[in-house]
């Protein structure tokens, strides 16, 4: 992770404080940054020492050091003589490497490159750079998935999924704000939407009932290259979004799946402000009575017959007759009509939506 | 938990679709019921509204006597494993059974009690150290109960659990179920869109459509006694046929006449039969046919006539609801 120039660097700079020879190879026993020559002859001694239980030990005249990054063996260390000197100096330049490494971390951090590419703070190159860096897969298809609880600072609901996914390391599973985890999920070859399905009704289920969560998830569409992450999860969020507005009967929203909810939500408002106007002539669904919005959705749900809705609302066939020509009255509209039936029920659709965006405004 | 009351219960989501509806019905303490219904029929936000995630929008909600509060979501304990139920894949049995309450910061002694104990109970004490890639679908479900029987919930929820195994795991699965209900006690609430599951479990049922109760009772009583022609259809499929008929008084028999065939009316149904006003009008024969006179490879035919021993039931044409 640390270039070679750094490691050169370091290596010298010390050498020159403590003047004593040092070289670093990696695990292969390759040489990275030295500041005597032939360090290659040590390779098999490298090689044999990093198979070797020992942290430290002496070889052909060398203090041989292990460095490690977060118990994994990242390079080896061999300092030139094999009295306390050589010793001390090393154990100060592996020490040295070890927080640079750390540094470095910080800085290409698999978490901060994943929510950066989410949020789009990355420049094209960056990305690829990075991702190469981190070992990160470019060309694999990937998922967002947005999983949102209800309550805030759920770190229950964010255990429950990292454990889930957690013997998958390349999934990615982060928190980008207080109610809102993300899992970046990657795809096999064979996998589809289907599937993506099936993982949302097992987050759902699990978060339910381990986490006793009341959770609602959306996903965006699979991509096909790591640059276009950040849209999957820009669409899993509208998915979310449009969910919460048309869908709130459901707790999976899938952004392929949204319907003509989708429409409605790309609107302008000035748009649907004139659309209301036109069609409720300044008025809104919203002031219609309960009974005739119940009516009205009843008779929805049952395919605009008549006799059902009667039957299932426990009234009188010629009382729902008299209340769609009431509503025929005061907006023109006859729900018996389909053409009717579809600019009413897009209507409270839009109003639906207006309503939204404006308890978001405030 | 003890248990649990439904007065006029209704649940209606912010869209405005009314998922639960006038919702009446009483399950004891202890009690292992069965809620069935097709797809979308409302079971399932029963069951959510039991565990406290999702707040009733009307009528009285009353857990072990105490009215749950109308539009808020509660914590309870109950212990519930769905359909698409996952173990940890990164962890043992053992750690998969602890996860919870080592999130909730219990003393790793308390933990390793519990799990041990509850481990002895499923039968699974040797699977402790294993993990769930190295367990077979069933051993996987006894694990996701036994999980969530750690923390000693009052009720068990279980929807379509045995949905996912195999058809011969699932008898096996079934029995020790019924066996695992005796020994914990607890009321369980089993809830399936299988009809054929629901007969299996043989247990109280209670059949929901368009999320209300449409008929509740033993298995026995909803195959041979339904209300209306939807039970007798869900609870009979495959293999239920309706078909329109001519109720005709004979001289010596009652008969009903259908486009293909006819049939001899029992005589001691003539009474219902002439009470409801049948005689000489049509009404619907609903009638069960079994699967051996179908070609093994293929689904059930559209059209099928009434067998010797099939079950027969008239419906009122307008209503569906059951004449005799």
């Amino acid at each position: 992770m640390i270039s070679n120039q750094i490691l050169q660097n370091t290596i010298e700079g010390l050498k020159g404080i403590t003047r004593i020879e040092l070289c670093i190879c990696d695990t292969e026993g390759k040489v990275l940054a030295t500041t005597f020559p032939d360090a290659e002859e040590y390779e098999f001694s490298v090689l044999a020492f990093v198979e070797s239980p020992a942290d430290s030990q002496v070889i052909q005249g060398y203090q041989f050091f292990k460095v490690f990054d977060e118990h994994q063996l990242e390079y080896v260390l061999l300092a030139r003589g094999s009295g306390d000197d050589a010793y001390m100096v090393g154990k100060v330049v592996v020490f040295q490497i070890q927080n640079l490494l750390v540094a470095y971390k910080e800085r290409f951090d698999k978490d901060n490159f994943i929510k950066n590419l989410l949020l789009d703070n990355l420049l094209l190159v960056d990305i690829y750079n990075r991702a190469k860096k981190l070992h990160i897969d470019i060309n694999v298809r990937r998922v967002v998935f947005v999983i949102e609880t209800q309550t805030e600072n759920d770190t229950v609901a964010l255990e429950t999924v990292k454990s889930m996914f957690s013997a998958k390391s390349k999934d990615f599973i982060t928190a980008v704000d207080e109610k809102n985890i993300i899992l970046v999920k990657e795809l096999k070859s064979n996998e589809g939407y289907e599937d993506m399905d099936k993982v949302a009704k097992m987050i759902l289920d699990m978060l339910n009932t381990e986490a006793m969560a009341t959770v609602h998830v959306a996903y965006g569409t699979i991509v096909n290259e790591v640059k276009e992450v950040s849209r999957s999860y820009k669409e899993a969020k509208m998915a979310l979004d449009v969910g919460k507005i048309f869908y709130s009967d459901k707790n999976i929203v899938a952004y392929n799946n949204l319907g003509i909810g989708r429409l409605i939500y790309q609107l302008p408002l000035s748009l649907c402000r004139m659309f209301i106007k036109e069609i409720f002539d300044g008025k809104s669904p919203d002031d219609l009575d309960e009974e005739t919005l119940v009516t009205i959705n009843k008779f929805f749900e049952n395919n605009l017959n008549v006799s059902e809705t009667s039957r299932q609302l426990y009234i009188h066939r010629n009382t729902l007759v008299y209340r769609l020509d009431k509503l025929q009255k005061s907006t023109g509209l006859d729900l018996r009509v389909f053409e009717d039936a579809i600019t009413f029920k897009i209507a409270l659709m839009v109003v639906k939506y207006m309503n939204y965006i404006e308890t978001l405004d405030n | 938990m003890a248990d649990i009351s439904f007065r006029n219960v209704t649940k209606t989501f912010p869209n405005g679709k009314a998922a639960v509806k006038n919702f009446d019905l009483e399950i004891a303490d202890g009690e292992f019921l069965v809620l069935t219904g097709p797809s979308g029929s409302g079971k399932v936000t029963v069951l959510r509204m039991i565990a406290g995630m999702e707040p009733v929008s009307g009528g009285e909600l009353r857990i072990d006597g105490e009215l749950v509060e109308t539009g808020k979501i509660q914590k309870r304990n109950v212990g519930m494993i769905f359909q698409h139920f996952t173990l940890y894949p990164g962890m043992t049995v053992y750690d998969n059974m602890a996860f919870a309450m080592k999130l909730c910061q219990t003393p790793e002694e308390e933990i390793r009690r519990a799990v041990e104990e509850t481990a002895k109970l499923f039968r699974i004490e040797k699977l402790l150290s294993c993990y769930p890639r190295e367990l077979t679908e069933l051993q996987k479900q006894y694990v996701a109960m036994a999980r969530a029987q750690v923390h000693h919930p009052e009720a068990f929820l279980l929807l379509d659990l045995l949905g996912n195994l195999e058809f011969s795991a699932r008898a096996k699965a079934r029995n020790r179920l019924k066996e695992l209900y005796k020994e914990l006690g607890t009321t369980l609430i089993y809830v399936t869109d299988n009809a054929q599951e629901a007969v299996c479990m043989g247990a109280r049922t209670v059949v929901m459509h368009h999320g209300q109760i449409e008929q509740a009772g033993t298995v026995e009583e909803l195959l041979e006694s339904p209300c209306n022609l939807f039970v007798a259809q869900f609870m009979n499929e495959p293999g239920f046929y309706t078909s329109e008929v001519k109720i005709v008084k004979g001289h010596t028999a009652v008969e009903a006449l259908g486009d293909k065939f006819s049939l001899d009316v029992p005589a001691e149904w003539l009474p219902k039969l002439e009470r409801a006003g049948c005689i000489g009008r049509k009404v619907l024969m609903g009638y069960t046919v079994t699967s051996r006179n179908v070609p093994e490879d293929g689904d059930m035919p559209e059209e099928m006539i009434p067998e010797p021993d099939s079950k027969v039931f008239f419906f009122d044409k307008e209503t569906e609801k059951v004449i005799v």
